[in-house]
């Protein structure tokens, strides 16, 4: 498998690379991929930190060593022993693995401490209020997942900087109940509609499936408006519903072929030169 | 008037988990108790989110069944922008929609899932 562009399809594939990893026998899963962007980076975390995996020691390489390096660099720290790798990649345009788990009072601190240090440095000039504001959404992105997902796993953030493209990517997953089946069960959206249509509802402002608090959703409101003055670009992906836009096009919603269980929220953000306020 | 210093209270500067609106409201009712006015201090904080306002302040507004109005008399606010005042005034607003509901006995889960179709 080659993903080297960001499609519905590339999202989708991940699916077949979950079940393949489950299926394998033996303690050793040979993926061929020749190119992993940190989304696929922080779904095969989500895949391997399963507790049923864990206490397998199963463990997962590429038949790629630029592969298996770049899964190194990143902190992936269930390659086999004697895995085969490639030329080190420049270490400082990566955001290695980040697993959150827990829920307690302080984590905001940590959270925020560790979006502050990790990702504003590959985000373009923000006015302060704005800075703030992407802060937050990122934060309530990471949190909500943590309150509604009933992840196991909790949740893996995976960045890379390209410095020849001049863009950022960062991504977020969880392998817990998903958007889809969360907005689902509060009967926001029916049963019978397509899951995109789930993710599309997460993303209005306003909308939110906590009982007591009306303004909440996926926290991308100001995100997404940010993304969309920097042309850059963000897909969500939960169950089989695709939603998100490239090349400054509006969002478009879309179903996939493969079951992604949980979610992943992937972000691409221009590095340019301009100051943003909203 | 009392004053509370909101960054000493929670002990951080970043607000934003809703576990540390909790901690404000069970302050606010207990000093409600003794002072007809707070003043509110913000100085020196960094983020509040929806969470954090809504488990404080919204939440006051249902559990003492305060109006809008009565909010404000009673309680004051400094160290905050515009912006920030924007975001207290849309929560204190949403509780007094849920508030109202409420007195209307209406199930206002139910009733939000109504509003928003399927």
């Amino acid at each position: 498998m080659r993903y080297y562009s960001i499609n519905p399809e590339s999202y989708g594939q991940l699916g077949i690379f979950e079940k393949q990893i489950q299926k394998c026998n033996g303690n050793e899963a040979t993926i061929k991929v020749a190119f992993l962007r940190p989304y696929g980076i922080a779904f095969l975390h989500q895949i391997m930190m399963n507790e049923n995996i864990v206490n397998s020691n199963k463990k997962v390489c590429s038949s790629y060593p630029n592969a298996n390096q770049y899964l190194k660099q990143c902190g992936f720290n269930f390659l086999p022993k004697k895995v085969v790798c490639g030329k080190e990649f420049p270490q400082e345009n990566i955001i290695k693995l980040h697993p959150i788990k827990s829920k307690s009072i302080d984590d905001d601190v940590k959270i925020t401490n560790w979006i502050e240090k990790n990702i504003l440095r590959f985000i373009p000039k923000l006015t302060p209020q704005l800075e703030t504001k992407i802060i937050k959404n990122l934060w309530e992105i990471i949190t909500n997942s943590l309150i509604h997902s009933e992840s196991k796993t909790g949740m893996s953030i995976c960045g890379q900087f390209y410095p020849l493209k001049g863009y950022f990517e960062v991504a977020f997953c969880d392998k817990g109940l998903g958007i889809a089946k969360i907005v689902k069960s509060h009967k926001y959206i029916s049963e019978n509609d397509e899951d995109y249509k789930c993710i599309e509802w997460a993303t209005e402002r306003g909308n939110t499936t906590k009982p007591s608090d009306k303004i909440g959703g996926l926290g991308l409101y100001f995100l997404r408006e940010f993304i969309k003055l920097n042309k850059g670009s963000f897909q969500i992906i939960s169950g089989q519903g695709y939603f998100g836009n490239s090349n400054e096009t509006m969002p478009v919603p879309k179903s996939i072929k493969n079951y992604i269980n949980g979610t992943i929220v992937n972000l691409r953000i221009i590095f340019d030169q301009n100051l943003y306020s909203i | 008037m009392k004053k509370i210093t909101i960054v000493d209270l929670i002990q951080s500067p970043v607000l934003l988990s809703p576990e540390k609106g909790q901690i404000l409201l069970k302050e606010l009712k207990s000093q409600l108790e003794k002072s007809k006015k707070i003043n509110l201090d913000f100085s020196g904080f960094k983020f509040f989110s929806s969470s954090f306002l809504n488990n404080s302040f919204g939440q006051l507004c249902l559990d003492l069944n305060i109006s809008e109005k009565d909010f404000f008399n009673k309680i004051s606010f400094s160290g905050l922008s515009e912006d920030d005042i924007d975001e207290i005034n849309l929560t204190i607003h949403n509780a007094q929609v849920r508030r109202k509901l409420k007195k209307e006995d209406v199930n206002v889960d139910k009733f939000y899932k109504k509003l928003i179709p399927a």
